[in-house]
């Protein structure tokens, strides 16, 4: 029998390996520190997200839920592990790794498959994926990237010059996605520091005073200091909108919501436990707004923002009051949501240390700029004097816009003057960070008797909760986009952002828009029954159209939307018969339905500046640099950045080295959000492409025809049958460094909307529409989503293969949303008790890209990324009400709420 | 990174050293997947000084033939193992299918049959760490007006709402399993069905297993072997999710008709809830429409749901008669 003290040794990836003597230990852990095998992540440490998986002797497991002790004397493959180079090469072809945090643990449960099923059917990748969990790809390209993995296909050439934009090229920054290599927040720390854990509020408001904390840490061998807001030497105030930075990085006095932080420990960074047991704070609890609808009758949480309104958005147009007492038909109706927890399966987790006199972080984020400067204003430095670095981010989609562990890392390593780090568990990122906006709407509309629109009022209350973070975005944007794409001439549409005890809310992909498109669609498909017009037919009636105003008077440059309606009304007819089909045939219980929905949406800020700036740079040697600092969070903007300032230049993709965010090194392109990189940091790469070359032909005294031919030994100039090497070395190296560079800004144009809402909110808008099929257990109230046709107008392709990934992934995302997804303070938080989609979730996907080029955008382009997930769960809904009949006024529609609508419709029991 | 507490953790090689550590160390914790208890250690709710990885001990690991048709099935046989052994498959497919749907094929990998029944319940706010009765507490924290007790429990409370998360415990018991247990020198059988404990009769275990007492095995008998069998669960998320209801049946028809049923159903009660007024109604009957409505009318009788679970009754309900519509075709 083995006791503690023998240290296991085992073999991993083929070589013997000895770990600590401490057999209890998870394996992931002991993977990851005593072996430096960081490939293996750690997502939840509790067997629901199962980005842990490795191979114990053959067979997927969870590294976290196994005691190191059981891996005695067995072989573990990770990651790093040999054999993987076909599933990789599949993966990278596929587009199987968007942000890639998953991607380890679904390459070995595949791997563990293939061993056994070379050439395994669909469904068999389903199953034996199950137990991985992705938030990026919506699972499609994961499970195509599986069964294909047997084909040795050559890697494709990458595509010629001026051949790059519109070609499905992998990412740039795919490789190291999938060999383990990236380093993501939590793979990367020094030696000899310490490791951080916050002391967070058990209640969502209440006063706390502390004990004697220097007798506590005195108490513990490990614990190298207690710091609270005492020792913050700056401004102790954050938030994503300057003029509304209301939160602490640590409290002071009072909590505001569950999960606050009022306290860090630095533990030392040895290995031994760092256990807040026994800390000394008291807590008071204090009476709590729990419910927003309560907010306005209570007292403020904040000076200045009376009966607790953050901010109201309006739109008004026409008189919709008066239009809705003549409409021909109405309809109304109310939604309510839930919160949405983003559930990226990277928790927070970063490190920081010293370099000089300047303080480095390396986290995970979307927004290093806004980072760097938030941290030097809470620390009291300048903003020379904070680096930040991003590390490879796990998933996003909008909760990693707000600072989070960086001013708690700063503040350690400056306090220290050591290495820190830190990884929020599961359960604390999922308190602390922030949520999609509940949502509690009412609307009406109306429409003519031939089914034109006529008006519509919406009114939302929007829990903002206990801080400001981007509500202010989502009451704005709301009343912007309460019409969806259609024209209606009569629009009161209104919403408040409105303080609560509750978690922050803050951006999710879609900024409140998903919320509103859930009753507006719901009410559309009510309206044209009402009117007796098939509901796609009704949408395309009623589709926005070029010349067509919006309701702020502006005119779109690119209208799309009628295209996408377009495209899908074969698939429509289709889908239609086939549903008919099934109800004759199959027995009772078995519902199906189909249902639509469309969106648009505004890329950018609305009606607020958001330049981003790139820098090219020709070296000494010939070798062109692309400096481009827009966060990667998977979307594929490193890529697509590229391919575009590539063709501007007229170079080949690979000819670009690329220099990704770092506020040292790249000019700032602002946050990866607002569906805004391609667009705007796309148009900024192409105005820097464009000038370099301008600079190249110049000096080389070449023509606007002339071509450019990197090589390995300098830049070559092409033209009329003549080469000529650049002769760069003699060049004065400028500003940046280089022989020659260009640095552009572009800013999108857009004008302040007055206080009826009027104005030019966005420079740019996509637009989309999906239909959703679903078959409906209605005894148990469960659905199964079938099959998902979604049209998006992009402008143009800029890599198509990046474009259907993201249109699979939001697509799972408003599955989440319409079905499963809500986030209860104290109740759900862990990845069990809140459920995201998993492989065997999600339907057949269909993806069509429609272009309708917007002479604004880069070659054409419009943004993406959160447009995807807006008409995924309104169509649901349609589909549900179709099949069932019943009217779903509140989401996720989970059995006990499916049941009682059913009941309601008067459906059987 | 969770730094987890600092445990002892032994491994021993026979049932005997298992029980010389047991003996040992009183406070000692069992682990056989770790699946349900590295979950409770990560927020150190509980804190077990030492811990018995019984995965290594040969006698409790696999599956046997038995002489009266029935199958011997070791405490320490992994779900993985369950669902797709061919005689399990054979002889008791609801027990494979209830194993084929625990949680992820991770878990079920290492995940044992001894683990998945004697695992503790998933009341949030028990595993919250919440002074709760069962807790050794004075209160209910998921019976009150606001509480959150859609999971929670429609018969038999008391005191604790709590359920048995475990989804091959209805099929056991429907398959009138006998589970084997070593207790100090001596072996005790234990019908499932009395396996299975309430809060009524000890509210801080959820089976009568008690400290120092190893699980060995299932013995499942002859007695349904290759009778038609039916196992259902409905969850919020299609898989790799907890059940709100299951239902398991175990039924032999002759001639149109059902001779013999046994039906259990899984999240109404602390324990598996056998269904006996639908097994009295059924036998002697013809499957059909009718039946099926009969069914719904006796199958969730007495039930007293709380504020939130309402919803389990048509669950309840629906699923046994699905049950039944099974012994249709
Ligand atoms: C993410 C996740 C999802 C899950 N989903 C489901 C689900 O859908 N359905 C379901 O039924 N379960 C589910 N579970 C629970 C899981 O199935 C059980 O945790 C697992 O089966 C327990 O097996 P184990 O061997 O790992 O148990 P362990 O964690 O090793 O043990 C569990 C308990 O049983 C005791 N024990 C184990 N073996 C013996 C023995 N031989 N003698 C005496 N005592 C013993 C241990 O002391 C401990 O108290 C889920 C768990 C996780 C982590
Ligand atoms: S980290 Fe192991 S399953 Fe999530
Ligand atoms: S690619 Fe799967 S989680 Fe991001």
């Amino acid at each position: 029998m083995t006791g503690l003290a023998v240290a296991p040794s085992l073999v991993v990836n083929g070589r013997p390996a000895t770990l600590r003597p401490d057999r209890a230990r998870r394996l992931s852990e002991a993977l990851r520190e005593d072996l430096g095998l960081t490939g293996t992540k750690t997502g939840c440490d509790a067997g629901d997200c199962g980005a842990c998986t490795v191979l114990l002797d053959g067979a997927p497991v969870c590294a976290c839920l196994t005691p190191v002790g059981r891996a005695e004397g067995r072989a573990v493959t990770t990651v790093e592990g040999p054999g993987l180079a076909g599933l990789r090469a599949s993966f990278l072809r596929h587009g199987a790794a968007q942000c890639g945090i998953c991607t380890p643990g679904m390459l070995m449960a595949a791997a563990a498959l293939l061993a056994e099923v070379p050439r395994p059917e669909a469904a068999a990748v389903r199953a034996a994926l199950g137990g991985v969990l992705c938030r990026c790809t919506g699972y499609g390209p994961i499970v195509a990237a599986v069964v294909d993995a047997w084909r040795e296909a050559p890697p494709a050439p990458g595509p010629a010059a001026g051949a790059a934009v519109g070609a499905a090229v992998a990412r740039v920054d795919g490789v190291p996605r999938l060999t383990g290599a990236a380093l993501y927040g939590a793979d990367l720390w020094k030696p000899g520091g310490v490791v951080l854990k916050a002391v967070r509020s058990p209640h969502p408001r209440a006063a706390f005073a502390f004990g004697d904390l220097a007798g506590w840490a005195a108490a513990r061998a490990n614990v190298a200091c207690v710091l609270t807001a005492d020792d913050i030497p700056g401004e102790n105030r954050f938030g994503a909108i300057p003029a509304y930075a209301d939160q602490p990085a640590l409290a002071e006095r009072e909590v505001r919501h569950r999960g606050e932080a009022v306290a860090l420990v630095a533990f030392e960074d040895d290995g031994s436990p760092a256990s807040l047991a026994g800390f000394p704070v008291a807590w008071t609890p204090l009476p709590a707004i729990l419910d927003p609808a309560a907010a306005a009758s209570a007292p403020p949480l904040h000076p200045r923002r009376p009966a607790n309104l953050l901010v109201e958005g309006r739109v008004r147009r026409g008189d919709a009051a008066a239009a809705l007492a003549v409409a021909a038909h109405a309809a109304a109706g109310a939604m309510r949501t839930g919160f949405v927890e983003h559930a990226p399966i990277e928790p927070e987790a970063g490190a920081a240390w010293m370099e000089g006199a300047v303080l480095v972080i390396r986290a995970t984020t979307q927004a290093p700029v806004m980072d760097r400067d938030e941290t030097a204003r809470i620390l009291a430095l300048s903003r020379e004097q904070v680096r930040i670095i991003p590390s490879a981010v796990g998933g996003g989609f909008g909760t990693k816009l707000d600072v989070s562990l960086q001013p708690l890392l700063g503040l350690a390593v400056l306090k220290l003057d050591r290495p820190a780090r830190m990884t929020f568990t599961r359960r604390e990122s999922m308190q602390a960070t922030t949520k999609r906006h509940p949502a509690a709407m009412t609307a009406r509309i109306g429409c003519d008797a031939s089914g034109r629109l006529a008006a519509l009022e919406f009114d939302g209350q929007f829990d903002t909760g206990a801080y400001a973070s981007w509500g202010p975005t989502v009451a704005n944007r709301v009343p912007v986009h309460a019409t969806g794409p259609y024209r209606i001439p009569a629009v009161a549409a209104r919403a408040r952002a409105v303080h609560t005890n509750n978690p922050v809310a803050g951006a999710f992909r879609g900024f409140g828009v998903p919320q509103a498109t859930l009753l507006l669609e719901t009410l559309i498909d009510r309206l044209a029954a009402a009117a007796g017009i098939d509901r796609l037919a009704f949408r395309r009636l009623n589709a926005l159209a070029p010349g067509d105003a919006t309701a702020t008077g502006q005119l779109p440059g690119a209208v799309g939307i009628g295209a996408c309606l377009a495209a899908l009304q074969p698939r429509w007819d289709r889908a239609q018969a086939e549903a008919a089909a099934v109800r004759a045939a199959a027995g009772p219980g078995l519902l199906r339905g189909v249902g639509v929905a469309a969106c648009w949406y505004g890329c950018g800020n609305t009606a607020l500046p958001n330049p981003s700036t790139v820098r090219i740079g020709l070296t000494h040697a010939g070798a062109i640099v692309l400096h481009q600092g827009a966060t990667e969070i998977g979307q594929g903007s490193d890529t697509v950045i590229a391919q575009i300032a590539a063709d501007a230049l007229g170079v080949p993709l690979a000819a670009l080295a690329l220099v990704g965010p770092d506020t040292a090194l790249t000019p700032d392109a602002g946050k990866t959000s607002a569906s805004r990189q391609t667009f705007v940091t796309g148009r900024a790469a192409l105005a820097a492409a464009r000038a370099l070359r301008a600079a190249v032909l110049r000096l080389a005294n070449a023509g606007e025809g002339a071509t450019l031919l990197p090589g390995a030994d300098g830049l070559r100039v092409a033209e009329d049958g003549r080469v000529a090497l650049l002769d760069l070395a003699g060049l004065q190296p400028d500003a940046a460094g280089y022989a020659l560079s260009a640095t552009e800004t572009y800013d999108p144009p857009t004008a302040a909307l007055d206080a009826d809402g009027q104005g030019a909110p966005y420079a740019v808008y996509g637009w989309g529409a999906q239909i959703a099929e679903v078959a409906v257990d209605a005894a148990l109230g469960t659905v199964r989503v079938l099959r998902v046709t979604a049209a998006h107008d992009v402008g143009r392709a800029i890599n198509p293969a990046l474009a259907r990934g993201q249109i699979e992934g939001g697509i799972a995302q408003g599955l989440g949303l319409a079905l499963m997804e809500e986030y209860l303070p104290g109740r759900t938080e862990n990845l069990h008790d809140y459920l995201i989609p998993t492989t065997d979730d999600m339907p057949e996907v269909e993806a069509i890209l429609v272009e309708v080029p917007d002479p604004e955008g880069p070659m054409g382009a419009k943004g993406l990324g959160e447009h995807a997930l807006i008409p995924t769960a309104p169509a649901i809904l349609n589909a549900i009400r179709d099949a069932t009949g019943a009217t779903l006024a509140e989401v996720p529609v989970l059995p006990h709420r499916l049941r009682a609508a059913i009941r309601a419709a008067g459906g059987g029991r | 990174m969770d730094v987890m507490h600092n445990f002892e953790l032994y491994q021993p090689g026979s049932v005997a050293d298992a029980q010389a550590v047991l003996k040992d160390n009183p406070d000692a914790w069992i682990i056989a997947g770790g699946k349900d208890s590295l979950d409770w250690f990560k927020d150190r709710v509980k804190q077990p000084p030492a811990l018995v990885d019984i995965s290594g001990i040969a006698e409790l690991h696999g599956i046997t033939a038995q002489e009266d048709g029935g199958l011997w099935i070791g405490a320490t046989t992994t779900l993985t193992e369950v669902a797709e052994d061919a005689a399990v498959r054979e002889k008791f497919p609801m027990l494979a299918k209830a194993a084929g749907l625990v949680a992820s094929p991770q878990i079920r990998n290492l995940a044992t049959l001894g683990g998945n029944v004697a695992q503790d319940t998933r009341c949030v706010y028990y595993r919250d760490g919440f002074p709760c009765y069962r807790a050794g507490g004075n209160t209910c924290y998921a019976n009150t007006p606001t509480a959150m007790n859609r999971e929670h429990t429609m018969y038999e409370a008391s005191r604790c709402v709590a359920v048995t998360p475990s989804d091959t415990a209805p099929a056991l018991v429907a398959l009138e399993a006998v589970m084997v247990i070593q207790r100090g020198s001596r072996q005790v059988e234990v019908p499932a069905s009395e396996f299975f404990i309430g809060p009524e009769i000890d509210i801080t275990r959820m089976t009568v297993l008690e400290r120092g007492d190893i699980l060995l095995g299932v013995k499942v008998p002859g007695k349904w072997a290759g009778s038609r069998q039916y196992f259902e669960k409905a969850a919020d998320r299609n898989v790799w999710d907890f059940a709100l209801v299951n239902v398991a049946m175990a039924a032999r028809t002759e001639g149109g008709k059902i001779t013999a049923a046994s039906m259990v159903c899984g999240g109404v009660q602390c324990t598996p809830r056998r269904m006996s007024d639908v097994e009295s109604l059924i036998v002697g009957e013809a499957p059909g429409a009718e039946l099926e409505g009969l069914v719904k009318r006796v199958a969730a009788r007495g039930a007293r749901p709380l504020n939130f679970n309402h919803f389990k009754v048509p669950l309840m309900q629906n699923l046994a008669a699905r049950a039944v519509r099974s012994l249709a075709v």
